[in-house]
């Protein structure tokens, strides 16, 4: 079996090369218990993401099919690492999509991918002001102007002094 | 929140559409001063940035140095400090911010049960400590690890209610704080019970001031194999009552006897013996059954090239090493066994901090002429036209005169690197990726010039002061002179991310168009641009060539 079928949502169905499928943990043990060595056109219908989603994430995984992630990095090297710089343009979308993507990512057991869309989320946070984060991401302040207070005393230590 | 997929109704617009664990995932790429600001964004982002902000809590007693090309210890948080004029007055300041953090926990008990993870500190104030330590131990489910137990009251402090938490660490603090003093007769039998209530097999970090092997067959026996998983051992010499030092019904006679040769990862040695007896050399080879160890450090410790090489060798997959050495010699050399063996591991070492006897010196002294002699082991236009034609031929030593020397004191006074190494500039990590850096002490680059202006014009009345530009030039050009000891390293090492020299914290970074590898200074990197053949917008072109006054640098061939 060299090729597989992925089926979107939407119904729309893309032929992927076995190992490029395989980046995804979800689909590679899917393959592993269901297919034997020579069930060709072997189809697995993705009822959680849609097709414009669904080709992003396969773009992602073709430009990464020979890519070794490390796979037992612990969680300060994951978190200090810096995004990929394809990834990083790959993942430059609207928020929706980019939402989608880690949606489909978390789903399909993509863990690199997962990361990175996270990472650039987090990018969006990073060296904001509380008023800046809301903005971006269109979020209403529920704090009383008493709960900020309590806030900003809880976190004195953690402020420059 | 109910999500349907597939109609254009029900995608995703808003980021608390996302499932909450997605969205804990984001934060927790965050560092310290973004979740600070996320806090105060909204209640869920309150939430969920105070459960990161608390899970790993660093307490330091002066400020930490932050690098702007990469995010060094970002698992922790710290106690904010901006630069003092004075080491006393930092550490008031760190004490208020330990009470202002004690403060809110026991104000809001929710956020101590974030709690994971805590490294006290030997220089704060042991009573707040000691609340803090006895608060979370009774509050948090979480805390997992208590790091650096350093006075035998913190573990009064924890055996009161530990049986509240999952804790995992077990330290068995020093008797005093230097290993000359005498011990308090109360000592051995509180350590024993203490000991008794804690050792289990759920225990996988320790930390032990007491060689193993005295403290096993003589204070309490465990009854089954120790399953740690880092242990971390301080070497001191102190003289126990004799009762410890009973050869007799020994039931442990080495190391593998005690704990479970398989799971140990991570293995720390710190040797206090260069306060008493220098040449007292731990037996480092005792831990080579241990094939699984991923993590050694060794501080301190006086080098055995034979003792140090058969440990390293007898691990299958070392990860991470650093080695510092405190006797005979603070750096090693490039044929010594123990550098074999670390080029043995080269397939899989990710970070290595190691003291090397560089190839090259910039300033050097030549006995026989009373000379001053530069050796500028770099070709590029940093290098040539700006460090050694305007800062050195224009600044440091602008007449013929000035390279004559008639003292080693003069020649000291010229040294700017090794002033630059004695300095406190460099700050300092257990482990530069994974643990803040602090600095330590008042140093910054305004006050080391002025020192060595100072020293220069009393020197030489043609000496123009260095500014704040020439440092950083300098210091880059002494990273470049580096790359004939680090070349071999870093194109041998493929899996290397940190790299560390004499004190020099590096990151290795990958071209993105070429594939090569090339290091950058994690500290004091303010425009800096590699001598490697990188492409161009990341390097200094090799414009300038050898003019003669310069030797023609080869590269040596020592790693064979």
């Amino acid at each position: 079996m060299s090729e597989i079928t992925l089926t979107s949502s939407d119904n729309e169905s893309f032929k992927v090369e076995k190992k490029i499928a395989e980046r995804s943990i979800l689909i590679k043990n899917m393959i592993g218990d269901l297919a034997g060595d020579d069930d060709d056109g072997f189809e697995i219908p993705i009822p959680n993401v849609r097709s414009t989603v669904l080709k992003k994430v396969i773009e992602w995984a073709t430009h990464h099919k020979d890519t070794s992630f490390p796979d037992d990095e612990d969680e300060d090297s994951r978190k200090s690492a810096p995004v990929d710089e394809w990834d990083k343009e790959f993942l430059k979308v609207d928020q929706e999509m980019l939402y989608e993507i880690i949606l489909a990512a978390n789903y399909l057991n993509i863990r690199p991918l997962l990361d990175a869309g996270c990472k650039v989320v987090a990018e969006m946070i990073r060296g904001k002001s509380p008023e800046e984060i809301r903005r971006t991401f269109n979020i209403v302040n529920d704090f009383s102007p008493e709960e900020e207070e309590a806030i900003k005393r809880e976190n004195e230590w953690a402020e420059d002094r | 929140m109910e999500l349907r997929f597939g109609g254009e109704e029900c995608r995703i617009r808003h980021i608390f559409q996302l499932p909450y664990e997605i969205v804990q995932h984001i934060t927790s790429q965050l560092i310290q001063d973004d979740l600070i600001n996320l806090t105060l964004a909204c209640k869920l982002f309150y939430k969920m940035a105070t459960r990161i902000l608390y899970s790993k809590i660093y307490l330091n007693d002066s400020p930490i140095e932050n690098s702007d090309v990469v995010l060094l210890a970002s698992t922790w948080s710290w106690l904010k400090l901006l630069p003092k004029a004075t080491n006393e007055e930092a550490k008031e300041v760190a004490n208020y911010q330990l009470s202002c953090l004690l403060r809110s926990i026991q104000e809001n008990p929710q956020l101590s049960n974030y709690i994971q993870e805590v490294r006290l500190n030997w220089d704060l104030d042991i009573e707040t400590q000691k609340t803090f330590v006895s608060f979370i131990t009774k509050y948090s489910k979480s805390l997992k690890i208590i790091e650096n137990v350093t006075d035998p009251e913190f573990d009064f402090a924890i055996e009161e209610n530990f049986h509240n938490s999952n804790l995992i660490s077990l330290d068995l603090p020093p008797p005093s704080t230097l290993p000359s003093l005498d011990i308090d007769q109360n000592y051995l039998p509180n350590a024993q019970r203490y000991l008794i209530k804690r050792l289990n097999t759920n225990i996988k970090v320790m930390t032990l001031f007491m060689d193993p092997l005295l403290l096993f067959n003589n204070v309490v026996r465990p009854l089954k194999k120790l399953e740690i998983d880092s242990f971390k051992m301080h070497c001191r010499p102190d003289t126990y009552p004799p009762v410890i030092y009973n050869r007799q019904n020994l039931k442990f006679s080495k190391l593998s006897d005690i704990f479970d040769t398989k799971l140990l990862k991570t293995l720390t040695i710190i040797s206090w013996y260069d306060h008493i007896s220098p040449d007292r050399i731990y037996k480092f080879d005792q831990w080579s059954e241990f094939h699984n160890l991923e993590d050694i450090t060794l501080i301190a410790v006086t080098y055995n090239d034979k003792k140090i090489s058969t440990l390293l060798d007898n691990c299958y997959k070392l990860k991470r090493l650093k080695l510092d050495f405190s006797y005979p010699k603070r750096s090693m050399v490039r044929n010594s066994m123990v550098f074999k063996s670390i080029f043995n591991h080269r397939h899989h070492l990710q970070f290595l901090d190691i003291k090397l006897n560089l190839t090259t010196k910039i300033i050097n002294m030549d006995i026989r002429d009373f000379g001053i002699v530069l050796k500028i082991a770099c070709n590029c236009f940093l290098c040539q036209e700006i460090v050694h034609k305007k800062i050195f031929q224009d600044k440091i030593l602008p007449k013929s005169e000035d390279y004559k020397i008639d003292s080693l004191e003069t020649y000291e006074k010229i040294d700017f690197f090794s002033q630059l190494f004695e300095s406190c500039l460099s700050p300092y990590s257990k482990a530069v990726d994974r643990y803040p850096s602090v600095k330590t002490g008042p140093d910054n680059i305004e006050e080391f010039l002025h020192r060595f202006n100072i020293q220069n014009i009393e020197r030489s009345r043609f000496f123009k002061p260095l500014n704040v530009e020439d440092f950083y030039n300098l210091f880059h050009c002494l990273v470049h002179c580096m790359k004939v000891d680090l070349d071999p390293i870093v194109e041998n090492f493929k899996n290397l991310n940190y790299l560390v020299i004499n004190d020099i914290s590096l990151l290795i970074k990958e071209d993105f168009i070429t594939g090569i590898k090339y290091p950058i200074p994690i500290f004091y990197n303010k425009g800096y641009k590699t001598n490697y053949e990188v492409s161009k917008d990341n390097r200094y072109s090799n414009e300038v060539h050898n003019n003669g006054t310069i030797e023609p640098y080869e590269r040596s061939l020592y790693l064979n």
